[in-house]
């Protein structure tokens, strides 16, 4: 009558993580390769670490649950994939490393031994380095400057892009983005707004162009609907176009089963009269609508070729299978008013666009709506699939952009940053440096909202200002690494939790290095070299350590509290899977046994 | 005694010890499986169904549900943990432990040839005095500790869960989420419905950004962009019925020899939903919430009024939005006369209906509901096991909550009660003359299981600590200047005894003297059966077709 169960080994978990991270390991940072994923003869090419793990097909419980809470996290924050799957792998085994097993220990007291060095970690831990990291490291900029932020997200749309395709794609890429933030947004109060409106309805900025090189991409002033003209009246002009929305359901719809009047008639006129019933009450509204003068009738039906044939008797161009999203756009920009059935045919319905234009590029034709006050990129692409992969892309970035904001916004406000003593703050106004040249950019003086920010109380809303970045290539791991090992921003006693922690931060920058062909050994020197240069402009009483060194500096900008969600994330994975104990079957039968009595002869 | 027999009919009897010993090893056998998930310091089980998906879950009740348990004996204890579950909400793995363990005592009594109705009777006395001396010596009353003990008491509830490390967020949220549901009995007292706590799940994010909101919210958007996103005064209409077009029921044929007729037909059905909508939005509904569909056709009659409607809500949802702001949760608008009608007083009053965005989901809020107040919490997990195991752990914090406000009365946790329990019974038994002594001896003696096993799941020595804590109980009962000695209990952290009221661990009583009776209670219903008749069926061998070629039925 025992019930079957399995206990849950770490190191098993550790090794079926480790052939997760293996599939992903090659396709990492900027120096990595694109990974081509075959399934039911369908061939993706890809370096995105969302898209491959949601195409690879786990079958164990437990893995199964790594894939899909790292997949969740990853759709809020945009980017990170690889990076939570690899610091989740690297915590678990360097956990089964440093907590050995002993044979007399109960396997719940090890596991819970781990649990108190995740919470541990978690709590007394990640929130001080990350205070710390953007204390020493990161560079601040005045978010008010519009200027600045924008030449800020250029390069990190391009060092984002970087990752995920060639160089000269993510050049391209990263320059339609600029082109398109300058065209929308003039203020960096627009362009926050912009960020956030974009990480949920990217579709409204991004038009897929298929069989089109990519080098023709470009932003255009203006709406694109993705279809053509169904018909287009002869003499039309393009300026000042009245147009309706019609809804009106052109096609019968055949339910199965369900009972309808019926027609019972040997007489032909009316037999032609009911089958002419919805032509005529179609005809009737379209000349009323012709009256009108309506030249344009947009749709998200589709019409049969005898209404497109009507639309042609009474002058009147179509354009008809309009997208979903497109109609909700259209529908809430123009406020225009669908009709539904005939009496809705009256002045008030029609709306006038400025201009109307078609816009022909590769294969499509599409039409062109000016006058609405939007921009779109027109993103092109050789191919269909990697179209997608590059507006996808454009969706990721704009929700990674979108959290970093956000927290940037939350951790100005917090209390986090004036709880830094003065030196700190000092620094954060010492490190404003454009590390481009003044040629470049005007120069760009603390706006008086940021000095105000220093001084005013923390939860005034004009504290919104700053911008947090670190470069890439691991350097905020770096840094973390040597604030815990140097115990600056936080003492660990117990060396199991510092070396874990170590680990941890550690995991990124070497993969990094293995990538760009460093020998282990390069790489051990390379860091030695980095930290004794932070010990010595921590007693040159410098409060940012900088990161440059003579022959190698870290570029980019990247945000810095990304590590950090991730590695809380993965804190809070791993501490869930190590609460489970076992697995046991559901639905399993706890029954009688089958023994048969036999003892009762004793008792007798 | 005697064996098992063949009956005359299909199947087995057994009687007599046996079928004791064996429904004592099937209660057992269940009590095992959750038993290394109780305490602090417990653990996760993840259950796999046949066709893979998961559940990990720490709850008694939720654990033995998932399982599919034939046996009889051990069917009574899953019950058992149902009823705490649905009484209680708390407190589910420890009473079906208990339970398991009154039952082995008493098997052992039975074999020394004690009489099992001695023995439940001695179970019953036992019980009875218990549930007594928890309710006179035991409990606390809350409203001398103040929020600080309802907090601690939630907090305690979550400790054994997922959302341990962040017990502190959790706790207050819960709290506030549960005052501000109060509302009056009309005697007087509170009640505190906690059904009307709304939970919504978002995954992605950590579990620290976890939110409450004042407010009913709603996962749902409007129906139509061009809708208004923001209504003052909202007049709410909950409707379960679709406002699609009306299409002729089955069975019905309509002849007609005009087309001009079957238009007229056609323009008639649109206009019986017209007509409806029009009588909603007379009666002043400015905010109309169904949980049917609403076909484009009909949207724009409301698009036209300047309403707001949300199409597809569940259910229970607009059951609760119902209760809490007044309105008449319609399934039809038929009056008793048969004729259509809405009338204004169907209507549900709030002081603000709004759609926003809550995280990174566009949520519908009800704010300022007038008939009673809700809250709602939207919970942030890295996945949708983890969210699920949080709301179970909420779900239990919740119950908690109101048990602790509805009653104010608590008891300390951390194995101090049962302790204390089986040092006074023990006594209480040796008082007695009657052979009902052994079975309550039993009985103060298997209460010791939960220390035990909290103490062995946390890996401490059960040994060591489980008999000084009795010692400090023994003093407290017998010395009046230790009587302060009685709220100590174990330290599982650290492997101590200590003082739990100072420590904050908190139970409900309610909770307490539900295990007890129900653990006695179900101990008795097994102790009683002493035969066993399993009826089989009769395995037919062949199909009926095999059947009828042979009586020669087929040519």
């Amino acid at each position: 009558m025992e019930c079957w169960r399995k206990d849950i080994e770490l190191s098993s978990v550790v090794v079926q993580c480790r052939s997760l991270v293996s599939v992903l390991e090659g396709c990492l940072g900027p120096c990595g390769k694109a990974v081509l994923l075959e399934k039911a003869g369908c061939v993706i090419i890809t370096k995105d670490g969302m898209e491959l793990l949601s195409h690879l097909e786990v079958c164990d419980p437990l893995v199964s649950i790594v894939v899909r809470g790292v997949l969740d996290h990853t759709r809020v924050l945009g980017d990170g994939c690889k990076a939570t799957l690899f610091l989740l792998h690297r915590l678990l085994s360097s956990l089964d490393t440093h907590v050995p097993q002993n044979s007399g220990t109960m396997q719940g007291i090890r596991r819970q031994r781990l649990i108190q060095i995740v919470q541990q970690i978690r709590n007394h831990v990640l929130g001080v380095v990350q205070r710390d990291v953007i204390k020493y490291g990161a560079q601040v900029y005045p978010l008010n400057s519009f200027e600045v932020f924008s030449h800020l997200l250029h390069n990190s749309a391009e060092d984002f892009f970087i990752t995920k395709f060639s160089k000269l794609i993510a050049r391209n890429l990263a320059r339609l983005f600029s082109t398109y933030i300058s065209c929308v947004c003039s203020s960096s109060r627009e362009l926050v707004k912009l960020i956030k409106d974009l990480a949920i309805k990217a579709h409204t900025a991004v038009v897929e162009i298929y069989h089109m090189p990519l080098m023709m991409s470009h932003v255009l002033h203006g709406f694109v609907v993705t279809r053509n003209f169904r018909y287009l009246h002869r003499g039309m002009k393009f300026n000042k176009v009245c147009c309706a929305w019609w809804s009106m359901n052109l096609e019968e719809e055949e339910e199965e089963g369900l009972p309808r009047a019926t027609i019972e008639t040997s007489l032909r006129e009316i037999l032609v009269g009911g089958i002419l019933i919805k032509r005529n009450s179609v005809e009737r509204s379209l000349a009323h609508l012709s009256s009108l003068g309506t030249e344009l009738v947009f749709s998200s039906l589709h019409f049969p070729d005898w209404a497109v044939s009507l639309c042609a008797k009474y002058g009147i161009s179509l354009l008809d299978s309009v997208d979903g999203d497109e109609r909700d756009f259209l529908a809430e920009r123009l406020g225009v008013l669908p009709i539904m059935e005939e009496r809705d045919v009256h002045p008030g319905v029609l709306r006038s666009i400025d201009k109307i234009e078609p816009l022909n590029l590769g294969t499509c034709r599409f039409m062109q709506l000016s006058g609405l006050g939007v921009h779109q990129i027109l993103l092109c692409g050789p191919t269909p699939a990697q179209c997608r992969q590059f507006s996808a892309c454009f969706l990721q970035f704009f929700r990674y952009l979108s959290s970093w904001v956000a927290d940037c916004v939350d951790f100005s406000q917090s209390s986090d940053i004036y709880t830094c003593d003065a030196a700190a703050a000092a620094g954060c106004r010492d490190s404003f440096s454009p590390p481009f040249s003044p040629d470049e950019l005007p120069r760009c003086e603390l706006s008086p909202v940021l000095t105000e920010a220093h001084s005013s109380a923390p939860t005034s809303p004009t504290t919104v200002a700053m911008f947090f970045t670190v470069p890439h290539g691991g350097y905020g791991e770096l840094l973390a690494k040597y604030l815990v090992s140097e115990n600056i921003s936080v003492n660990i006693k117990n060396t199991i939790i510092k070396s874990v922690v170590l680990d941890v931060f550690n995991e990124l920058p070497s993969l990094l290095y293995r990538k760009s062909q460093f020998s282990q050994k390069s790489y051990v020197e390379f860091q030695t070299k980095l930290f004794s240069n932070f010990t010595e402009l921590r007693n040159n009483n410098q409060v940012m350590l900088s990161h440059m060194l003579k022959d190698n500096r870290f570029r980019g900008y990247h945000n810095p509290f990304l590590l950090f969600k991730l590695l809380n994330c993965v804190l809070h994975l791993a501490e869930y899977l190590l609460r489970i104990e076992c697995i046991v079957p559901a639905k399993q039968r706890i029954s009688q046994r089958t023994r048969h009595c036999s003892s009762d002869s004793e008792s007798e | 005694m005697t064996a098992e027999s063949v009956l005359s009919i299909q199947g087995k009897r057994s009687s007599g010890t046996p079928v004791r010993t064996e429904n004592v090893i099937a209660a057992s056998s269940v009590a095992n499986i959750v038993k290394s998930s109780l305490g602090p310091v417990g653990l996760d089980k993840m259950i796999v169904d046949d066709v893979g998906d998961v559940t990990v879950t720490n709850d008694g009740a939720t654990i033995l549900k998932l399982l599919e348990v034939e046996h009889p004996a051990a069917r009574v204890l899953v019950e058992l943990a149902q009823l705490q579950d649905e009484e209680v909400g708390d407190g589910t793995t420890s009473v079906v432990i208990i339970a398991a363990e009154l039952l082995k005592v008493a098997d052992e009594l039975v074999k020394q040839k004690i009489h099992p109705t001695s023995i439940i009777a001695g179970y019953k006395l036992a019980c009875k005095e218990a549930c007594r001396y928890i309710q006179n010596n035991l409990t606390m009353n809350t409203d001398e500790l103040g929020r600080d003990c309802i907090v601690a008491a939630a907090k305690t509830s979550m400790s054994s869960k997922v959302i341990s490390i962040d017990s502190d967020f959790f706790a207050n949220m819960v709290v506030d989420a549960a005052m501000a549901v109060r509302t009056s009995d009309g005697k007087g007292g509170y009640k505190y419905p906690i059904k009307a706590v709304n939970i919504l799940k978002a995954h992605g994010r950590s579990a620290t950004e976890s939110a409450i909101i004042n407010g009913y919210a709603l996962n749902c958007t409007v129906a139509s962009h061009a809708m208004t996103k923001k209504i003052t005064n909202a007049k709410i209409a909950c409707l379960d019925f679709s406002l699609n077009k009306e299409k002729m029921k089955l069975g019905i044929q309509v002849l007609v020899n005009d087309p001009a007729k079957l238009e007229a037909i056609r323009q008639r059905e649109a206009d019986i939903t017209k007509e409806r909508i029009e009588k909603i939005l007379k009666a002043g509904a400015n905010v109309i919430l169904t949980t049917g569909g609403i076909d484009d056709l009909c949207l724009k009659y409301f698009v036209e009024a300047g309403a707001m409607a949300v199409r597809r809500c569940k259910k229970s949802d607009l059951k609760r939005i119902a209760k809490a702001t007044g309105a008449t949760f319609l399934t039809t608008l038929c009056n008793l006369e048969g004729e259509e009608s809405f009338e204004p007083t169907y209507l549900g009053e709030a002081a603000e209906v709004t759609q926003e965005r809550v995280c990174d989901d566009e949520l519908i809020l009800i704010k300022g509901t007038s008939a009673r107040t809700a809250s709602s919490l939207i919970l942030r997990g890295p996945n949708d096991f983890y969210c699920d195991e949080m709301e179970r752990s909420l779900h239990d914090a919740l119950c908690v909550v109101k048990r602790v406000l509805e009653s104010s009365s608590i008891v300390c946790g951390g194995g101090s009660v049962e302790a204390a329990l089986s040092v006074y019974l023990e006594s209480f038994a040796t008082s007695l003359s009657s052979r009902e002594q052994l079975a309550i001896g039993a009985f103060a003696q298997s209460l010791l299981v939960i220390p035990n096993t909290l103490a062995v799941n946390a890996a401490k020595d059960a040994t060591d600590l489980v008999p000084k804590l009795r010692a400090y109980h023994h003093s407290s009962q017998i010395k009046t200047e230790h009587s302060q000695l009685k709220y100590y209990g174990l330290d599982l952290i650290e492997g101590q005894v200590r003082d739990n009221k100072k420590a904050g661990v908190f139970e409900p009583t309610l909770s307490k003297l539900k295990q007890l009776k129900f653990a006695t209670e179900a101990a008795i219903t097994i102790l009683r059966i002493d035969d066993m008749i399993k009826l089989e069926q009769e395995p037919s061998k062949e199909s009926g077709y095999q059947q009828a070629l042979k009586s020669g039925q087929l040519g």
